[in-house]
């Protein structure tokens, strides 16, 4: 038998076993696989969609510049603020689609809920002034990462800075139920649940947040708060 | 047992952009080649000299016929090892210097000795050039190379296709004594070539082809000197006179000289005409078909047998 | 299979790639990594280390597939086009030896390019966090499944090269690959159809195209997700079948073409 014709039978014998063992494999891998590629896809924006479909694989290289480019536009438009003293005009009209495709490209881009809810929900000029946005956004990350029960906290922050007690400490009993939580998740959620906003409340919970980064831009405004409150001078 | 045997070989080639039809560069050769030959592939452009060659090495696959060579089939790659090929215009890799090239060769053939990579550069010519990148060689050169890649695992049958080409003569004289050294080392030689001198010197037999088809194989005298066309005789006369017309067929002048073309049967009776006319006899030969013109009859052969034919294939 | 043969054909594909300069890729790679890794302290988000990852592996991958399709596709091509093949083949090397030389050459060469480029993330990874972590160690793994998936996409353009022309072998295998990265969109949108026939013919066009979704860790890899052993083995297994697939595919269209 020549080369050739040896050549050709191996392919016609060998190829479709190899390829039920490559179906095999395939099926094999499918639950580990599926485990690492990013979460649930809760696709709330078509064009995020679409980006995820153009990033071919790349979306997590997507979500770090979509995420840089949030922070860019949010401290651009900060800082013209800051310049002109316009604080009227400034309501961030972008920075809710940019969050959403980061959080569509990768969804465990935890900082990208954090801070970004903390953007949508700080007053004008400091934020975007969406507490409702902010609060949409920090529930899809707690679908998605199930197991960050920080972005509880955040949450109930967002509810209580604006008077919702009742939501606010239902976020923090939800996040105390965590394994991992910190006790005083337990607490803030019965205090708030009793006694509503208080000084000492709001004390606390901000410098939680001042300790939970070391982000300049966050400490700040949460020493801002704290000063506020008189806690600090 | 034949070195090098083909019997019908025959290679089609698929030709035209959408509508592929065969076209034959190769019909029916049968040719045998013996141990320790130099056999002579002759054939104008486009015979099928390469053809038949590429075929010989398993680098085309018949249409239908057959071919061994050292009594393997030449889909046997194993044979391989006791065969050595230069294609014709040869190229290899570039990038690589003469050097490196030949001892990847020879290492393909289990050949790790630098020594003998030396040896058979500096046997075609190219011991300064070892070291040069192929890309900076010329044509020459690379020709020079091929031989050297053919022949560093000291192969029984030696492939060359148009050996000669793209030298110069002094290159040409070399490959001919390559060529020639070869034979005494007990190889057999098959090479391809149009350019007819060159075989004429060197080969034991020579096949002619033309349009694919086998026009003759013989040795070189029973297939170019067959028919001798008369004898030329060249003479000078004394006070510079002209001959008389009716001496020869023909008589042109060049310089001082005379040259005379008579039929065999006529030259006795021309020299004594000579004699008379007191021509002083400078040279005296048979004169036969030029190879070129030979050449050219086997064509005009092929090509009336093939309009003959109704150019049916 | 005569395997010296294949090593010494393999070594001189190497040398071919070194010689055409094909590493200078990895000047574009360092470039990066520095102006990426001073870049993301200044810019301070949070998410350093995880843009160091993902740039860094997106990178390795992006620069890897297009060394393996481009290079791929001209493995054999070019040697029939230049002619070269006349004279490897009247040695005693068989066309699958060939074949399987150029694909390991080409194979040594992505897997050192793979090696420096690794070596400038881990770099890239140690100026920007101050120390290795745990979690880095499921970055090497991110690295070995791009080259997994770089040993498939060679297989892949070495059997197109073997019958078609670079534009076309580019074409097809970049069509591949884009279909193995979607392959699970598209059994996803077989099921939302009604039809079943067109069900089966996505479910199995998901199992036969080659399933380039399965290597992508990249994003879990950033967020210091470890890669379970077991996906470990099933994609090097995945690769060494679906390869050996390519290569016998080659072979056989190989060892029957004419050399023009
Ligand atoms: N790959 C090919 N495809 C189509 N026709 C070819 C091919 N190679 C050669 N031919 C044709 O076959 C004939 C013989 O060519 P070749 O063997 O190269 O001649 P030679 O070497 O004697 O000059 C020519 O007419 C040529 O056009
Ligand atoms: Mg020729």
């Amino acid at each position: 038998m020549t080369e050739r014709t040896n050549a050709k039978t191996r392919a016609i014998i060998a190829i479709p076993l190899l390829m039920l063992g490559v179906w095999m494999v395939a099926r094999f891998n499918e639950p580990y696989a599926a485990k690492m590629q990013p979460g649930p896809d809760v696709l709330n924006l078509s064009s995020a969609r679409v980006i995820k479909a153009l990033s071919i694989g790349y979306n997590g290289l997507m979500a770090d510049i979509y995420w840089t480019r949030a922070v860019q536009y949010y401290g651009d438009k900060r800082h013209a603020v800051q310049l002109t003293g316009n604080q009227a005009v400034e309501h961030y009209p972008l920075l809710d689609p940019l969050l959403e495709i980061t959080v569509t490209l990768d969804p465990q881009l935890v900082v990208a809920y954090k801070f970004g809810a903390y953007f949508l929900t700080e007053p004008s000029p400091v934020g975007a002034a969406r507490p409702d946005l902010a609060a949409r956004l920090l529930r899809q990350g707690i679908t998605n990462n199930p197991n960050e029960w920080r972005l509880w906290a955040d949450l109930g922050m967002i509810y209580y800075q604006h008077g919702d007690y009742a939501h606010a400490a239902e976020a923090y009993r939800m996040g105390s139920e965590h394994p991992h939580a910190d006790e005083w998740m337990k607490v803030m959620a019965a205090k708030i649940a009793q006694e509503g906003g208080t000084n000492q409340i709001s004390v606390f919970l901000w410098s939680q947040i001042f300790q939970s980064t070391k982000d300049p831009l966050i400490r700040n405004n949460a020493l801002q708060h704290l000063r506020e409150l008189g806690a600090v001078r | 047992m034949p070195v090098i045997a083909t019997e019908k070989l025959t290679k089609d080639y698929l030709t035209g952009f959408w509508t592929k039809h065969p076209k034959r560069s190769l019909d029916s050769l049968d040719l045998e080649v013996h141990e320790n030959e130099v056999f002579g592939f002759l054939g104008p452009n486009g015979a099928g000299k390469t053809t038949t060659l590429k075929l010989l090495m398993n680098l085309v696959f018949p249409t239908s016929g057959s071919a061994t060579i050292l009594g393997r089939p030449v889909s046997d790659t194993s044979m391989h090892r006791e065969i050595g090929f230069l294609p014709e215009a040869p190229y290899f890799y570039d990038y690589l210097t003469a050097r490196e090239a030949l001892s990847y060769y020879a290492r393909l053939f289990g050949l790790k000795d630098h020594a003998v990579v030396d040896r058979f550069l500096a046997r075609v010519g190219l011991t300064e050039a070892r070291d040069t990148q192929l890309r900076k060689f010329s044509k020459g050169m690379l020709q020079r190379f091929g031989l050297a890649q053919a022949i560093v695992h000291d192969p029984r049958v030696v492939f060359l296709d148009e050996p000669m080409s793209g030298l110069d003569p002094v290159g040409r004289r070399e490959v001919r004594d390559l060529i020639l050294e070869l034979k005494k080392e007990g190889r057999t030689i098959f090479f391809s070539t149009h350019i007819l001198p060159d075989a004429e010197t060197l080969c034991d037999r020579v096949a002619v082809l033309a349009r694919g088809r086998l026009q003759g194989v013989g040795s070189v005298e029973e297939i170019f000197h067959r028919e001798v066309h008369g004898v030329e005789i060249i003479f000078e006369l004394p006070g510079g006179g002209a001959p008389p017309a009716d001496l020869a067929r023909t008589v042109t002048r060049t310089g001082s000289r005379y040259r005379a073309e008579v039929g065999v049967e006529d030259v006795y009776a021309t020299f004594a005409r000579l004699e008379e006319l007191k021509a002083r006899v400078v040279g005296c030969s048979e004169v036969r078909p030029t190879l070129e013109e030979y050449f050219m009859k086997l064509v005009d052969g092929a090509n009336q047998a093939k309009q003959a034919g109704g150019g049916s294939q | 299979m005569n395997a010296v043969l294949v090593a010494v054909i393999a070594w001189n594909t190497f040398r071919e790639a070194v010689r055409d300069r094909v590493l200078y890729n990895l000047v574009f790679f360092a470039l990066l990594m520095i102006s990426a890794a001073i870049l993301v302290g200044q810019i301070s988000i949070g998410i350093e280390r995880l843009i160091i990852v993902n740039l860094g592996l997106s990178a390795i991958s992006v620069f890897g597939a297009v060394m393996a399709v481009f290079l791929g596709v001209g493995l054999v091509h070019k040697e029939i086009e230049r002619r070269t093949l006349y004279t490897m083949l009247s040695k005693p090397v068989r066309r699958t030896e060939f074949i399987a030389g150029k694909y390991f050459g080409l194979a040594i060469t992505l897997a050192v390019n793979t090696l420096l480029m690794t070596v400038g993330l881990v770099t890239a990874l140690l100026y920007v966090d101050g120390t290795l972590r745990r979690e880095d160690a499921a970055v090497m793994t991110g690295v070995f499944f791009i080259f997994l998936q770089l040993l498939l996409l060679t297989g892949i353009a070495l059997a197109f090269s073997c019958f078609a022309t670079p534009v076309v072998s580019t074409l097809g295998t970049l069509g591949l690959y884009l279909a193995g990265i979607f392959s699970d969109d598209i059994r996803t949108f077989g099921s939302l159809s009604e039809n079943p026939a067109m069900q089966r013919l996505t479910t199995f066009l998901y199992y036969v195209l080659p399933n380039f979704g399965q290597f992508n860790v990249i994003s879990a890899v950033g967020h210091g997700q470890s890669v379970p052993g077991a996906l470990i083995a099933g994609n090097t297994a995945y690769t060494l079948l679906y390869v050996t697939v390519t290569l016998i595919a080659a072979a056989a269209i190989f060892s029957n073409r004419n050399m023009k």
